[in-house]
């Protein structure tokens, strides 16, 4: 697995641009906005999101057919798309915290920790739970029918939570009430709880792409 | 190293049902016309596809239970994948010495160097011929016990060409290591494999020893009235042209002595491939 | 020692090695108890197949040329001093032979020959 993530770390390393872009955005709001919040949240998904164009990267030009002629085996691919997602997503948040912790400090901002822990935390959720979405899909369909079938689970996803909503008023449950409850939960429990879903996500999502990559030829 | 017995993979315009063997020690090629099934026999040997029945076996194993440690020992060139090729050489060098345990990376430079494969580019941007030269010196670099090369040279110029087959050759000098080519290029092959196999519509139609292959196949060119006269008993086949016929023999030596007045032509892959072409055309 | 393959010759690649190695042996260019080249290094050298290379190998071990010892290699025979001298013997009456044909069909007697034969030896 070492080797992978060596190869995807390079690809990452050689897409130069979309790195100084996203920095100086990064950089731009930092500087300029009063939510350090929102930035470290957009910084930690957009570089996280690169892990799913890495599985693109290997399929240019038929690639992952020779892929799987090399010492890997499906089972170490699949891991380590998830590790790279993990990874990014580590690293970035931690990078992203230090500069804004920096940054604030030179403004002479009040640094509020909590707040952006907090967000750290969420967007690096939101990012994984991304990955166990696409990822899956992206390994079934490839990068071109990948984007549609993308558009169609978004669609599938919004319904859900649509239909949900629409359930719940049905049943005389307030959804303001709902959300309430879960504000006035100790904090701890639902950081536990929500690391949990997150976990059986990615676990689940990790068994069918290996299921995927399992029933591919190539 | 290699044993493929009826190896059978159904496709909806195609069958494939193929045997062959490669043993240590041995250069072994195959050759087909397009579409003859090559590439699809060499995706079964790599397990790449899964098979409708027969037996594949690598290294003395199921292709299926091939570990990380068995795969290290196999060099591959494929036609048409490589590399991710959004990588530069540089970049490819940490990953392969990641790898593989026995990656040679000095040599690998050097072999660089020697084909002038630039290190600071990136892959996609390389030339056909390029390319292939980096995945036949990648797959020569850890020291491997098998390679299994499909159309390696396709594309590359004869000074080229030769350099690979060279570099091939002198791979081979070290006992218990086997190839398996395929290639369109006849004239390589002939002058580098020990055995071939020729394959058409996905059946193995032809395997001989190469030796044999140039020194006892022949063509005769024959006038119709030379053909009446001949002892048509160590024929394979025959084709109908303008002076007559053109046959196809098995036993060249034995022609030569008997009918010394024949014309009588060299037997290489290419002929055997035309004639089979020939007689279908004619059917 | 060069070897020199004509690949366009209608004699057999392996019947070519055999024939220079056996010159190269008998002229002494090949002294007794050298080393032949492995099988895969003349293979590459000449661009052939292996296999060819060791049929030949085979043939001049088989008209007791070489020797090979197994895992070492092929080594020139000693007894090659003496089958060179029985081929250019073989060779002297094969000429010999040659003449006395032609003579023969030319009508001369026995006695016509060998008198011929006796000038051409006093010369």
């Amino acid at each position: 697995m070492r080797a992978l993530l060596i190869k995807d770390w390079k690809l990452l390393a050689n897409q130069k641009q979309f790195f100084m872009v996203t920095a100086f955005i990064v950089f731009v709001f930092l500087f300029t906005s009063n939510n350090p919040a929102f930035v470290v949240s957009y910084a930690t998904i957009m570089y996280t999101v690169f892990t799913i164009s890495t599985i693109s990267y290997d399929e240019y030009n038929n690639g992952m057919a020779f892929l799987f002629t090399l010492p890997v085996s499906r089972r170490e691919y699949v891991a380590e798309k998830y590790s790279f997602g993990i990874l990014s997503a580590g690293i970035t948040a931690f990078v992203v915290l230090t500069v804004t912790v920096v940054v604030s400090g030179i403004r002479g901002d009040m640094i509020k920790l909590d707040d952006i822990l907090i967000a750290e935390m969420t967007s690096i959720m939101i990012a994984m739970m991304f990955l166990s979405f696409t990822i899956p899909v992206q390994l079934k369909f490839g990068t071109e029918k990948g984007r549609i079938a993308m558009m169609a689970v978004s669609l599938v996803v919004f319904i859900l939570i649509w239909g949900g909503v629409k359930t719940m008023k049905s049943l005389h449950w307030s959804v303001g009430s709902f959300l309430r409850k879960l504000d006035e939960a100790p904090a701890e429990l639902f950081v536990c709880v929500v690391l949990a879903v997150c976990a059986v996500l990615m676990l689940v999502s990790a068994a069918i792409s290996l299921r995927v990559l399992k029933q591919r030829e190539f | 190293m290699i044993v493929l017995e009826h190896v059978k993979k159904n496709y909806q315009e195609f069958s494939l049902d193929c045997s062959l063997e490669v043993p240590k020690g041995c250069i072994t090629g195959l050759i087909g016309r397009n579409g003859a099934g090559k590439s699809t026999t060499f995706k079964a040997v790599l397990g790449l596809i899964r098979t409708d029945g027969g037996k594949v076996q690598v290294l003395g194993k199921p292709v299926d239970e091939l570990t990380k440690a068995d795969r290290e020992q196999m060099g591959v060139v494929l036609s048409d994948s490589g590399f991710s090729e959004y990588l530069k050489i540089k970049d490819l060098i940490p990953v392969l010495r990641s790898m593989y345990h026995s990656f040679d990376e000095g040599g690998f430079r050097k072999r660089c160097e020697r084909l002038s494969i630039p290190l600071d580019k990136k892959m996609k941007d390389f030339s056909t011929g390029m390319k292939r030269k980096l995945q036949i010196i990648a797959a020569l670099s850890h020291d491997a016990r098998l390679l299994i090369l499909d159309e390696p040279t396709a594309g590359l110029d004869v000074v080229t060409r030769e350099k690979l087959l060279d570099m091939l050759r002198e791979y081979m000098e070290q006992e218990e290591r086997a190839i398996l080519i395929s290639s369109h290029i006849s004239t390589d092959l002939e002058s580098f494999c020990d055995d071939i196999y020729l394959i058409d519509e996905g059946k193995i139609v032809l395997h001989e020893d190469t030796d044999i292959l140039l020194s006892s196949y022949g063509i005769l060119k024959v006038t119709p009235e030379q053909y009446e006269k001949l002892d048509k008993s160590y024929l394979l086949s025959k084709k109908k042209e303008d002076y007559g016929y053109r046959c196809l023999t098995s036993q060249k030596r034995f022609y030569m002595e008997n009918f010394p007045d024949l014309v009588i032509e060299r037997g290489g892959i290419d002929e055997l491939i035309l004639m089979r072409e020939r007689e279908e055309m004619s059917r | 020692m060069k070897i020199i393959i004509n690949n366009s010759s209608m004699q057999p690649i392996y019947e070519q090695i055999v024939t220079q190695f056996k010159a190269a042996i008998m002229k002494g260019e090949l002294k007794e108890e050298a080393m032949l080249p492995s099988v895969r290094s003349l293979a590459k050298e000449l661009k052939v197949s292996a296999l060819t290379v060791k049929k030949s190998y085979d043939a001049l071990e088989e008209e007791g040329f070489v020797i090979t010892v197994h895992g070492k290699g092929s080594f020139v025979a000693c007894a090659g001093q003496e089958l060179m001298m029985e081929e250019k013997r073989k060779e002297v009456e094969a000429d010999l032979e040659k003449a006395i044909r032609k003579g023969r069909s030319l009508g001369m007697s026995n006695r016509e020959i060998t008198d011929a034969f006796m000038i051409v030896l006093e010369d």
